[in-house]
């Protein structure tokens, strides 16, 4: 009897031994065989007798489920195998569990157990298997650290045997467990991304393991529990086990590589479940996506528009229109049309999006680049077809694209070759060819590049954007849209214009003129940034800005804001770099070098209009010269743009002043007197884009904007230039100097230069004798101290400071002064004014001074020696004389009035009047730059007065020759009547002299040896045919050798041609000064003056 | 339920899960009903020794009367 062998197993055995010693003594037949023979209702008996405990009242609902589960039997279906079985189970583990008090399998046994397994696992090559056994036994242990509960449905002490009976019931490993490693081992390295909605609590609402209650889970029956199990267990093993230290054995003693974590996954059971096979529906879904996305892929060659191409042509229906032409030309073979079957059709809005994108400069397949012009693009050849375009208008819509394409690629590339040269370090190789050449490379260029770049993102934006908004349109989103490449069009032209038009225009104009050849329309624009080029760089600048202003100012002119606008942005920031450079100018002042050490000293941009000659400070020429405005040199300059300036045109007005102001700071800053009192000297130069944006309103046209310019100069140019004004009135003591100099060189101090000129006078005619003379008259130590003793003698100095004064004589020493007025010219007076007034009087205002200084003198020495003639009566006796004494008497008279009238117009109409303007006009002058435009004006005006001006040299030679008539006629008289002068010197300083006959004889000899031979009376009758054009007009005839020669035999007839020639002289001067007076010149009234005072000749 | 219960459940089933695993790849042939079934009877005190011992004697039973029928048949 099977169960009471089984009985006779004595417990103590059971909980020795493991249980194989029980089935050895059932094996498997004798079972079949006692269930086979037990009657059904003593086996049904029996195990209820049996289940008559607590423990096994439990585990009967257990042990049937295991029944069912394993074998497959249930109540129902075989009711006596099963009862069988239930009791054969029952006692089985009725008796172990009873019996169960003995040792149990703790952690550490199993740490062992599954450390074989692995070992062999891997003997037997099957790595993964070992990996997913060594992770899942791992984790298994992890988890069950969390089964703290006591009262949970897992505890912890009995993990052991769980992981016991697993291995008890191990098998080797069958093909499908292998696939099952695998499978698990991927899950733990990809694991799937949990879908985020799926939490515990969501798990455990679709699985309510409500309590300790497993109701209905696992297939339990309904209403079945494993109510109370934990109680069962309690004190059966301890709840406590050695568990932790020995999983950390097991850790320290594996030596076994631990590569994965054990997946975190919230749901491990799902993903085991899915890892298996692939999920098709997923697979599906993706599928489908890709085909979605592939779907509007219009670019693609297999992609077909959903339009009906074979339709026949619909006047109502405008995708009929393309693929109906198309078909019609493709059947006339020589067009080399392909029918609309082979061409490809695309949809409107996305032809859009692909021009959007060939006009933000990338590749499409609407437009290329021609292929021979790489920078000229056109309409791809190949490009798709729109159905209700025909070929034709595809073609002149897309050709009008390309074209705002080429323009923009070709500004793209400038900007950027633009800027990889700044950003290159390396300056570009000079040109061998000539040393001439300048490099392009500016700031202004830059900044225009910048500027234009500026305008290419803003248009690359505006694409984008347009493009985006197709996009989300398609997409569903945002705001309906109608999009055509017509519309776009016109969009283009409403928010940009013909901007980049333009932009390029400026470039090829800019390029045609660095290049200075007209031909340039084909030129590739970018090349500019790394040209070398004749023209210099500031006029590069200026032409730049100026091109740039040009437009603005034709498109605001033609009403095209949106251009105007765009090239005013430009222009304002492309001038930037020109309007810093004049900032710093005005504010710090031109840079002022020291004469010795001329190698570190700043230069100026040579972008800047302003031009530095490099002179020294104290150069009197530093002011007028030192600073220029920049003009083209002479081999620079293009053919009939000679000296053109290179300012450019915003500031041309303006750029005279800004020179000074720059100027005039520097000078102060080098006097150490600070330019700009407290409250300007934190004055911020600001940007022109700021400047014209304070003054949006001002500075919408060029006009405004050269305004508004000026009126940020201006308080710099008032501030230095009124600073500058005071150093110079009240310490350089300019009033002062002004009229010393007056009074020296225009001799409104008549007294001193009277009383000089009679001792000089005298002294002329003193040493005409040769043997008393000492000292000649023009001895640098006799003019010097003559003239110190006059002012001494006249208590002048306080006038004119005689230290400050030197006279010297620099002429030919063979002209005679006793035949020719000439001989003054060579007399120079200097006189040295301080350093800041150098600048006023520079060595060019000295010597125009010096010749009307000479001039005057002139004019005195005539009439001196007029003055010194005495016709008496009583001189001669003889009454034979009579006669000529009249005539002498006559021409004097003629002589005297003209040198009279002349003097007096002189003095009176030119000098006197002219300085009180001038005085009146200085007084005004607000800076030291007006200072010396008035000085020089009025300077002009007297030269111009004084006949000394080149325009006016035939009246000064004529006038000359006058002054030397007077000379003549004193030589003749004094011939004649012997030593009868009256010297009018005498009256002043006396002088010891000596007359005789003799002396008179040698006097006539000395000037008969010297006399040039006599000019001919062909050129004596020239002077009647006088041109009335007094430039034109040929050099009176008179000389004082005319006759001097032949006027000893007979005298009337000299002295009769003495007065034609003086009659005709003086109507000379009175033609030409007619001829002035009626000119434009400043000196016009005074020739009026004169000619009215020469019309008494005649009368 | 309250959190604390929730934990517990889930640890439970966290571990009855990869003791399913274990199972699999130890080639255990048991279900994961079966399973549950046999950590239920551990927990209640059931010797994994003799369990083991019953389930593989159900299993030869279960084949031999599948040969039987097949036999029959």
């Amino acid at each position: 009897m099977s169960t009471a062998v089984l009985n006779t197993v004595g417990p103590s055995s059971l909980s020795r031994v493991a249980s194989t010693s029980i089935f050895q003594l059932i094996p498997a037949p004798t079972i079949q065989r006692v269930i086979r023979k037990t009657s059904f209702k003593r086996v049904l008996a029996t195990p209820i007798t049996r289940f008559s405990t607590k423990q096994s009242t439990r585990l009967a609902p257990l042990c049937q489920k295991l029944i069912t589960q394993v074998t497959g039997l249930t109540l129902e279906n075989d009711e006596e195998d099963f009862r069988i079985a239930l009791d054969f189970v029952s006692r089985n583990l009725e008796h172990a569990t009873a019996t169960k008090g003995g040792p149990s399998s703790d952690m550490a046994t199993m740490d062992r157990r599954f450390h074989g397994f692995l070992e062999k696992s891997r003997i037997q090559s099957n790595d993964t298997l070992a990996e997913a056994l060594e992770i899942s036994y791992r984790k298994v242990k992890d988890s069950a650290k969390k089964l703290t509960n006591i009262d949970g449905d897992i505890k912890l002490a009995h993990l052991p045997d769980h992981l016991q009976l697993l291995a008890l019931l191990s098998a080797a490993p069958a093909e499908s467990t292998l696939k099952h490693a695998d499978a698990y081992i991927e899950a733990i390295r990809n694991p799937p991304e949990p879908p985020p909605s799926l939490t515990w609590k969501d798990i455990l609402a679709e699985e309510p393991f409500e309590g300790q209650h497993w109701e209905g889970v696992y297939d339990l029956p309904s209403g079945s529990t494993v109510e109370g199990w934990e109680n069962t267990s309690d004190g059966s093993t301890p709840s406590l086990s050695p568990w932790d230290d020995d999983s950390d054995d097991l850790d320290d003693n594996d030596s076994l590589p631990c590569t994965e974590d054990a997946p975190s996954s919230p749901s491990p059971v799902e993903r085991v479940s899915s890892y298996g096979q692939p999920n098709l529906s997923l697979s599906y879904q993706h599928r489908r996506v890709v085909e979605e996305l592939q779907a509007r892929q219009y670019w693609r060659e297999e992609w077909r528009t959903d339009a009906d191409l074979s339709r026949p042509f619909n006047l109502g229906d405008a995708s009929t229109l393309g693929p109906s032409l198309s078909r019609a030309l493709g059947e006339r073979t020589t067009l080399l049309i392909d029918g609309p079957e082979r061409e490809k059709y695309i949809n409107e809005h996305d032809a859009v999006r692909e021009v959007l994108m060939c006009l933000q400069g990338r590749k499409n397949l609407m437009i290329t680049s021609n292929p021979r012009f790489p920078s000229l693009m056109r309409p791809s050849p190949s490009a798709p077809r729109l159905a209700h375009l025909t070929l034709a208008s595809q073609t002149s819509i897309l050709s009008s694209f390309a074209q705002l394409a080429s323009t923009v690629s070709h500004i793209r590339k400038f900007t950027s070759t633009v800027f990889s040269n700044v950003f290159s370090t390396s300056d570009p190789p000079l040109s061998s060819m000539h040393l001439l050449s300048h490099n392009t490379r500016s700031q202004t260029i830059e900044a225009f590049a910048d500027a234009v770049d500026s305008q290419l993102q803003k248009f690359d934006r505006w694409c984008a954007d347009k493009e985006e908004r197709i996009c989300c349109a398609h997409a569903g989103l945002g705001n309906r849209l109608v999009v055509s490449l017509l519309g776009l069009e016109k969009d283009v032209r409403d928010a940009f214009s013909v901007t980049f038009d333009l932009l390029l225009a400026i470039l090829r104009e800019l390029m045609g003129y660095v290049m200075q050849s007209d031909n340039t329309s084909d030129e590739e624009v970018w090349l500019l940034a790394s040209l070398s080029s004749r023209v210099p760089p500031a006029a590069v600048t200026a032409h730049l800005l100026d091109t740039c202003l040009r437009s603005v100012e034709e498109q605001s002119s033609l009403g095209n804001n949106i251009a105007a606008e765009a090239l005013i942005e430009v222009f304002v920031r492309s001038a930037q770099p020109v309007w810093a450079m004049v900032g710093r100018w005005v504010g710090d002042g031109m840079p002022v070098r020291d004469t010795w050490e001329a190698s570190d000293n700043q230069t100026l941009d040579e972008e800047f209009f302003i031009e530095d000659h490099e002179l020294p400070l104290m150069d009197p020429d530093f002011w007028a010269d030192g600073y220029v405005l920049r003009t083209w040199s002479d081999f620079e300059a293009p053919t009939g743009d000679m000296k053109a300036l290179s300012v450019p045109v915003f500031l041309e007005r303006i750029a005279d002043r800004i020179l000074e102001t720059g100027k005039a700071v520097g000078l102060l800053r080098v006097l150490g007197i600070p330019l700009l009192d407290g409250a300007d000297s934190d004055v911020h130069w600001p940007s022109l884009a700021t400047l014209i944006g304070q003054h949006k309103r001002d500075a919408s046209d060029p006009e405004g904007l050269a305004h508004l310019i000026f009126d940020k100069i201006a308080p710099y140019y008032t501030s230095s230039g009124s600073q500058l004004t005071q150093v110079l009135t009240e310490d350089c003591d300019l009033s002062r100097h002004i009229a010393a100099i007056e009074g020296l060189y225009l001799m409104t101090r008549g007294d001193i230069i009277g009383h000089f000129a009679d001792v000089l006078f005298a002294k002329a005619s003193v040493l005409s004798i040769p043997m008393n003379s000492q000292q000649h008259w023009q001895d640098f130590h006799f003019l010097n101290s003559a003239f110190r003793d006059v002012v001494d003698a006249n208590n002048a100095t306080k006038y004119i400071e005689t230290s400050l004064v030197r006279l010297s004589y620099r002429g030919s020493k063979a002209t005679v002064i006793a035949q020719t007025v000439k001989a003054l010219d060579g007399l120079l007076v200097e006189y040295a004014v301080p350093f800041l007034l150098a600048y006023i009087f520079t060595p060019r205002v000295f010597s125009i001074y010096g010749s009307i200084f000479a001039f005057l003198l002139q004019i005195r020495r005539a009439k001196n020696v007029l003055e010194r003639i005495l016709v008496r009566g009583e001189i001669r006796s003889g009454r034979h004389m009579k006669h000529e004494l009249k005539v002498f008497y006559a021409m004097r008279g003629k002589l005297s009035w003209f040198i009279n009238t002349l003097l007096n117009f002189l003095t009176t109409h030119v000098l006197y009047s002219q300085l009180a303007i001038f005085h009146e006009n200085f007084k005004r002058a607000e800076s030291l730059d007006e200072m010396i435009k008035i000085h020089n004006d009025h300077l002009d005006t007297i030269q111009r007065g004084c006949l000394l001006h080149p325009e006016t040299s035939a009246l000064h030679r004529a006038v000359l020759s006058a002054l030397d008539m007077c000379l003549h006629f004193s030589n003749i008289f004094v011939s004649f009547s012997g030593d009868n002068t009256h010297d009018i010197s005498q009256l002043s300083i006396v002088m010891k002299r000596h007359r005789s006959r003799r002396q008179r004889r040698i006097r006539r000899d000395v000037i008969g040896f010297s006399t040039p031979e006599i000019i001919s009376d062909d050129e004596s009758d020239d002077d009647d045919n006088h041109d009335e054009t007094v430039g034109n007009a040929p050099e009176p005839s008179f000389s004082l050798a005319a006759s001097v020669t032949s006027y000893e035999g007979d005298l009337p007839d000299h002295l009769d041609k003495l007065s034609s020639e003086l009659d005709d002289v003086v109507r000379f001067v009175r033609r030409g000064s007619e001829a002035w007076a009626g000119s434009m010149s400043r000196a016009a009234p005074a020739f009026g003056a004169l000619a009215f005072a020469l019309e008494d000749w005649d009368s | 339920m309250s959190s604390k219960e929730a934990d517990r459940i889930s640890a439970a089933q966290q571990t009855l899960d990869t003791l399913y695993e274990i199972s699999q790849l130890l080639n255990t042939q048991l279900d994961k009903e079966t399973l549950a079934t046999c950590v239920g009877m551990i927990e209640s005190g059931v010797n994994p020794e003799a369990l083991a011992a019953v389930i593989q004697e159900l299993r030869r039973e279960a084949a031999a009367v599948q040969n039987a029928h097949s036999d029959v048949r």
